[in-house]
């Protein structure tokens, strides 16, 4: 199985060429607040795999046992691809614990994807100038 | 309202680093410039192929050769995506003079634009979040989606396919088809987002002369950000050269637009490399954000 993940990255290197600099779509600052997360976990009960963001939604649990609704916006699925990411790796009744930044208008259960961590115990990360391994 | 959520005030961590990320950002893009600059010198040392009737074969997949790579694994299987800045990268973004700077980066290469069209283009570039056709996810069209990404080329006919893979405007299936028959322009279809293209050869270069274009398009990007503000009517002409050199593609292409440009405008030519990769459709692009946009930046 690791070795179908490592297959697919380099896979997934090679199509990082891809990219073109051409364009942005809006900054997340431009919705999100940076500065401003929250950690949630919860179950994914739909996804969007959609440009120019993939939409996740999920059940979220609270130690009470209390369910709210989530939704999720996330990097384009170009991101994905070229880090080796596809669909495939995210299935509807998943727990997954993730970290997302709040929005700026105030809009409640929603937030932009910053981490995931998968059932698997395996993570997701997006920034900038993260080390190469730690 | 018990959940097991925690905000963090990372603040201070942030600002502390966002102080180093302009000098690693510049590092960075001269570093991939030059691994660039090799890697097309190399592939333009390579034979050029020719189809059966002579001209310079085309086929392929075509790609501009970046070098930053945008992800890594760890030890655990972990994952780490880095976000360029001009995408809404996390960390410079936090960072108010690389804002600054991205938000007033200079356009080395802007078309001429007429004095009376110049407030036009300054008003929709401020407002790119709710002005730019491509944040609708409207097609790129021509000239913006800039070099094909894939090209089939029979002797007769030529086939431009299209990837963008960045998610704006990114519809999956953009295509064109290039008759090098000598047939003239159509005027029977609607005007498109792509125009129509008819090709001929001039040497070893494909010339393609393209009209009948909407307006819900603009005609670029700045290098580094998004919103241009390049807007054109629907007088636009677009004329592409595309030559290939070793297992290289120069892509060339002149705009003009009599309504608002004075003068044709040279676009900056893109070299892409060969590779033996293939166009995949792409997810659908439906924008939902902008209700809650609040800034630009």
């Amino acid at each position: 199985m690791r070795h179908t993940f490592y297959g697919v990255l380099l896979g997934g290197f090679a199509l990082l060429l891809t990219a073109i600099p051409v364009l942005a779509h809006h900054s997340i600052a431009a919705e999100f607040d940076t500065r401003d997360t929250v950690t949630l976990t919860g179950v994914f009960t739909k996804i969007d795999w959609i440009n120019p963001h993939i939409y996740f939604y999920f059940d979220a649990r609270d130690d009470s046992g209390n369910v709210t609704k989530w939704a999720m916006e996330s990097y384009p699925t170009g991101f994905f691809h070229r880090a080796g990411i596809t669909r495939d790796l995210f299935k509807i009744g998943d727990t997954v614990t993730v970290v997302l930044y709040r929005p700026k208008d105030g809009t409640r259960n929603m937030g932009y994807l910053k981490e995931m961590t998968l059932p698997s115990g395996r993570k997701i990360e997006f920034d900038n100038g993260r080390p190469p391994s730690r | 309202m018990k959940f097991r959520f925690y905000s963090y005030a990372i603040t201070a961590v942030a600002v502390a680093v966002s102080c180093l990320a302009p000098m690693r950002v510049g590092a960075q893009n001269r570093s991939n410039a030059s691994a660039a600059a090799a890697a097309i010198k190399a592939a333009a040392a390579k034979p050029t192929p020719r189809a059966a009737d002579g001209h310079p074969d085309l086929n392929g997949y075509w790609i501009y050769p970046e070098f930053d790579k945008s992800a890594h694994l760890d030890s655990a299987g972990n994952f780490y995506i880095d976000v360029p800045p001009d995408k809404g990268g996390t960390v410079p973004k936090l960072d108010a003079s690389l804002s600054e700077q991205l938000q007033h980066q200079v356009d080395p290469n802007p078309p001429p634009y007429k004095p009376e069209a110049l407030a036009k283009v300054k008003q929709l570039a401020s407002d790119g979040v709710h002005t730019d056709p491509a944040f609708r996810c409207r097609p790129l069209g021509v000239p913006r989606a800039g070099a094909p990404r894939q090209i089939v080329q029979t002797p007769k006919l030529s086939l431009i396919l299209y990837q963008i893979d960045a998610g704006d405007g990114d519809q999956p299936g953009s295509y064109r088809l290039v008759p090098t028959d000598g047939r003239p322009h159509r005027t029977d279809v609607d005007p498109s987002y792509f125009g129509d293209s008819i090709g001929h050869w001039e040497g070893d270069t494909l010339v393609v002369d393209v009209t009948h274009f909407n307006d819900d398009t603009w005609l670029a990007a700045i290098p580094g950000q998004g919103g241009s503000g390049y807007f054109h009517t629907d007088a636009l002409h677009v004329v592409e050269r595309l030559t290939r050199i070793g297992d290289t593609l120069r892509w060339e292409a002149t705009v003009e637009d009599p309504n608002v440009l004075s003068k044709p405008w040279k676009m900056t030519p893109q070299t892409e490399v060969l590779t033996h990769d293939m166009i995949y459709e792409q997810p659908i692009c439906e924008e939902r954000e902008t209700p809650h946009i609040v800034n630009q930046y």
